[in-house]
């Protein structure tokens, strides 16, 4: 074999890997909801945060419209102050066609939330501009922060 | 010889000629290149701004440069907001380009119409069934379980009805007046006193007073008229009260000067102060412990938005305590139509409860059990009672 | 990156001049031209990683694939059945790519909806410009297998006719054989800098003045569905449509062929006024020229052209034109744009071909733009089913009527934006008087194009005003 026939297969075989790296993001990760939720809090602190505090089902049904029982692990950690926007949600999904549904429930919120806050509390408002939704390897994480860039950051390496 | 002679001086034209259209193309390339050099010079010399008064929010600041945020191309979208927030000159940009839009026809600015007269309009709120019918069952429910309240809803029409005439040519939204009719039908069975703000301000001759040129609020005229239908209503004797209009600002631009960049005209805010009967009264602001003894707020006429002089803004729940002689106690839910009614209404009720159920999140139960309410009142404008989904949640909470 | 973006004009575009301009090579041409191509083909890189970071990786293949196919052919050049094979396996390849990226999921839904089927398909999103990039590698090793062009045995000149940003995500489609020579060698001058500097201000204004204005009317008017528009604010939609694609289109590929003259380089003409066509024949030979000449020269001669037989030739042309619809979007009513364009130049070139000689010009000028409309409507649509809505409410028998208080609202504020568009797309306005002497046109003309630029940047940053309405209640 020749040395272009050579390099025009590793253009194929590199064209593959790239589109298994493309599409890669099907896979499951083997991380569980609390070691993600751990890595996350040890870039944001939420936890320690005196506001915030963890949710419990009811909340997050009231406040997402989503039953806890419907995914593999699920924990939201928000404040009960009006004023106080930031919060974290971390979803690891039962099945990635869940995924559309999820998004979109979120993202509606988060229009609802800012229009809330448009031009009546402009810090606010930008905060919840930069929200953070990601999706990787079976987890899904939203989050409204001051610091989205490390939280996402900590996100992907976690899972 | 002669032949020769003309030859040259062809040839020296077509070389001067070539010359001149070099000279223009030079010309042009160093404008071109000057241009954005100039402008990225700029925008690099320029100290960055925070916030934007006059879009009244947080410009876009250096994106941090980060693996993931440039794989993902956060980076990038960042970066170029950056750039068009911190634009030079970017306010005077701004207006001069909706100066041009209006000059070639445009009669609409980011959902805003211009209207007649230094008018302007926000686009009305579509009529949906559903979400009507589903604050309305609520409203209902709520009189049901409520009997022996006294109740009323009052409802303004907003200025792309009450100055309909004002508006562009051919932008003919659907009545308010009958969306306002079809309300009515659903909620007056159930006890409800329905406040006839159409009727009222029909009656009026000249309309141009009721409604703010550049904000979508109604004014304090038009509110005190409002607020006269509601005393009859609640059987408020008016006979021997006097209220006074004081005009506190003629600087104002609203929310519709605001979003659609249209900056020619000013208004004028009044206040409207009961003298006779003379109360004093007490306003907490609980979600902030904070108290005060006025319901208005001087300092933001300093600011950007001095419909805000009303009340401070609009809270989730505020308490109005006030010396009048009077058991009656009056639970409002409203949207900030109400900020500047509410001065006229503290001669007459011993206790005010203002919920604005955006910002409500507490239950309701808890509050109804703690006063004891005489009155109830539902106080909005159509185009954002139609639009909203809160006051469902704030009425089953 | 877009070129009508503030990073792309005040920060990409300086420092690329910079970079391009300065002489690094004074005495040595060659090695100068090496460094304007290596600049032009990394600024490009940047040009388009900005825009998909992911996705550089697949064209960075793609350009090394090709270019090792280029010189496999050239070596093999002699041996046919060999070279044919190479080339089969380079289009294959090449297709392929493309097909995955933009046709997979198009596919697999079809393949779901006709047998009932669940298969899931990832979402990838479209790489932008691999259709351009596709087509431009294609072209390349089919001449190259002709023996039309020579190999380039240089990876740089090659990269760079690939990757040139100028032309890179919207075209025009740049054949290998238009450029060889430049890529090797090209003037520099000011006059044609000044030259594209005019073509770049003309394609931008065309773009943000133009485009987006009479675009927000359509967006305004399809924005509450379509099903229930009058016939008179269907119309003027589809008018206004028909204006913004056009001078997005066009103003985009005036863009691509400024900078390309600014760098030297000159590019084919891409639109010769469409809209001033008297048939659809000649409405496709001065619309996105590039693209037809492509499907003529790779796939439309190649399969015989007309030279074979009447029957032949509507086959080919059914071919043709079901590709051209495929390749605008994977989607149903892309195909049936294209076969809506290939049935009618069926029909004129073999049925009505006496009759329209007949029609006075006035009126097949009319005629075409009437039907070019109408095909704009299958285009615009998200699906057949709206584009079959909005034609019935075209016709004033939809649900809408044929006019309601918002015609006459959206007929008095348009009227001046549509006539605007609408002369200058006729060409009215190249028929204007203008100074006789020279000079004195080109100085009204640069004064001219200045102004227009400031306008252009005065748009783009307003575009952007998105203020929070505080107590919006």
């Amino acid at each position: 074999m020749n040395a272009n026939r050579i390099k025009e297969l590793l253009c194929v075989v590199v064209l593959i890997v790239f589109i298994i790296f493309l599409t890669g993001n099907s896979s499951i990760s083997k991380a569980t909801g609390k070691e993600v939720l751990k890595a996350v809090n040890a870039e944001i602190k939420i936890s320690e945060q005196e506001d915030i505090k963890k949710c419990d089902n009811q909340k997050i049904k009231k406040e997402f419209g989503f039953t806890h029982n419907d995914f593999e692990y699920i924990t939201y950690y928000a404040s009960d102050s009006v004023m106080e926007v930031r919060e974290l949600l971390i979803i690891k999904l039962k099945d990635k066609s869940q995924l559309d549904s999820v998004k979109e429930a979120i993202e509606k919120r988060v229009e609802e939330k800012s229009a809330l806050f448009k031009g009546y509390a402009p810090e606010q408002s930008a905060m919840l501009d930069n929200y953070v939704l990601e999706y990787k390897k079976g987890f899904l994480i939203y989050a409204v922060s001051d610091t989205p860039d490390q939280l996402i950051s900590a996100f992907k390496k976690a899972v | 010889m002669k032949e020769n002679n003309f030859k040259k001086s062809k040839i020296t034209k077509r070389v001067e000629h070539r010359k001149k259209v070099t000279a223009i193309g030079l010309s042009l390339s160093c404008a071109f290149i000057s241009i954005i050099v100039l402008v990225a010079f700029l925008i690099l010399l320029i100290p960055d701004k925070q916030m934007s008064e006059k879009e009244n929010r947080v410009l876009a600041q250096k994106p941090v440069l980060t693996l993931s945020s440039i794989t993902s191309g956060k980076f990038m979208k960042d970066f170029e907001s950056y750039l068009t927030d911190q634009f030079p000159l970017r306010d005077r940009i701004i207006s001069f380009k909706t100066f041009v839009d209006r000059s070639v026809g445009k009669k609409e600015e980011n959902g805003v119409y211009i209207g007649k007269n230094g008018f302007l309009f926000e686009e009305q709120t579509e009529y949906d069934k559903d979400n009507v019918e589903k604050i309305t069952s609520a409203v209902v429910n709520f009189a049901k379980e409520n009997k022996k309240l006294k109740k009323a809803f009052l409802l303004s029409p907003n200025s792309s009805y009450v100055l309909g005439d004002l508006m562009p040519k051919g932008y003919e939204p659907e009545s308010q007046k009958q969306q306002l009719e079809r309300i009515k039908e659903l909620v007056e069975p159930s006890g409800i006193s329905w406040v006839d703000c159409v009727k009222v301000f029909d009656a009026q001759e000249d309309k141009t007073g009721l409604f703010y040129r550049t904000d979508h609020h109604w004014t304090t005229k038009a509110a005190y008229l409002a607020f006269k239908e509601l005393a009859g209503t609640f059987g408020i004797s008016l006979k021997n009260a006097k209220f006074k209009l004081y005009s506190v600002s003629d600087s104002f631009q609203g929310t519709l000067a605001s979003s659609s960049g249209v900056g020619s005209s000013t208004d004028e805010i009044q206040i409207c102060i009961a003298q006779k009967p003379a109360v004093s009264y007490v306003v907490s602001y609980e979600s902030s412990n904070k108290k005060t003894a006025t319901l208005f707020d001087k300092d933001k006429l300093n600011q950007k938005n001095q419909y805000e002089v009303f009340l401070g803004g609009n809270y989730d729940k505020v308490i109005i305590s006030t010396s009048a002689d009077t058991d009656d106690t009056l639970l409002l839910f409203k949207d900030s139509y109400a900020n500047c009614m509410i001065p006229m209404l503290t001669p007459f009720f011993a206790k005010i409860v203002v919920i604005d159920p955006r910002y409500f999140s507490d239950s309701l139960d808890g509050i109804m059990k703690e006063y004891n309410f005489t009155h109830v009142l539902f106080l909005y404008n159509l185009n954002t009672f139609l639009a909203d989904t809160s006051l469902v949640d704030a009425l089953e909470s | 990156m877009l070129f009508s973006s503030a990073t792309f004009l005040f920060v990409f575009l300086p420092i690329v001049f910079l970079l391009y301009f300065v002489p690094v090579f004074r005495d040595d041409k060659k090695k100068e031209i090496t460094k304007k191509n290596l600049v032009l083909c990394a600024s490009s890189l940047v040009f388009y990683a900005w825009g998909e970071p992911v996705y550089i990786v697949l064209m960075l293949i793609s350009i090394f694939f090709n270019y090792t196919i280029g010189c496999d052919l050239d070596k093999n050049f002699a041996d046919p059945k060999t070279k044919k094979r190479i080339l089969v396996f380079a289009v294959i390849f090449n297709l392929g790519v493309l097909g995955f990226f933009k046709y997979y999921g198009f596919v697999i839904e079809n393949i779901n909806h006709l047998f009932g089927l669940s298969l899931t398909h990832a979402n990838l999103a479209l790489p932008v410009g691999i259709s351009f990039y596709t087509f431009q590698a294609l072209s390349y090793v089919i001449d190259v297998y002709r023996g039309d062009v020579k190999v380039q045995k240089n990876l740089l000149p090659f990269a760079l006719y690939i990757t040139m940003f100028p032309q890179l995500i919207a075209g025009p489609i740049v054949q290998y054989s238009d450029i060889e020579a430049q890529l090797k060698q090209r003037t520099i001058s000011i006059r044609k800098f000044a030259g594209g500097v005019l073509f770049f201000i003309r394609g931008l204004g065309k773009k943000v003045l133009f485009a987006n204005f009479i675009g927000a009317i359509y967006t305004d008017i399809t924005s509450g569905g379509v099903s229930s528009l009058p016939a008179v604010t269907s119309w003027i939609g589809i008018f206004c449509y028909t204006m913004q694609i056009y001078f997005d289109f066009s103003g985009y590929s005036d863009m691509a062929i400024g900078l390309g003259k600014m760098f030297g380089f000159d590019f084919i003409q891409n639109f010769d006024y469409p809209y001033t066509a008297s048939s659809i024949t000649d409405f496709w030979r001065r619309w996105h020229i590039s693209l037809s000449s492509w499907f003529r020269d790779y796939v439309y001669i190649p399969l015989g052209g007309n030279r074979k037989g009447t029957a032949r030739t509507i086959f080919n042309i059914c071919v043709v034109w079901s590709l051209t619809g495929l390749w605008h979007g994977a989607a149903w009513n892309f195909v049936a744009w294209g076969a809506f364009y290939g049935i009618l130049l069926i029909l004129e070139k073999f049925v009505f071909k006496s009759l329209l000689e007949k029609i006075p010009m006035p009126v097949r000028h009319v005629l075409t733009m009437l039907i070019v409309m109408i095909g704009w409507v299958f285009f615009s649509s998200n699906s057949l089913g709206e584009a079959g809505s909005y034609l019935l409410s075209m016709t004033g028998f939809g649900k809408g009527g044929f006019a309601d208080a918002q015609s006459r609202y959206y007929l008095s504020t348009s009227l001046f934006p549509m006539l605007v568009t609408g002369l200058s797309a006729f060409g009215v306005f190249k028929h204007f008087p203008k100074p006789k002497d020279k000079t004195q046109r080109l100085t009204v003309q640069v004064v001219g194009y200045l102004v227009i630029f400031i306008f252009c940047i005065i748009y783009l940053v307003s575009e952007t005003y998105n203020p929070f309405l505080y107590f919006r209640f």
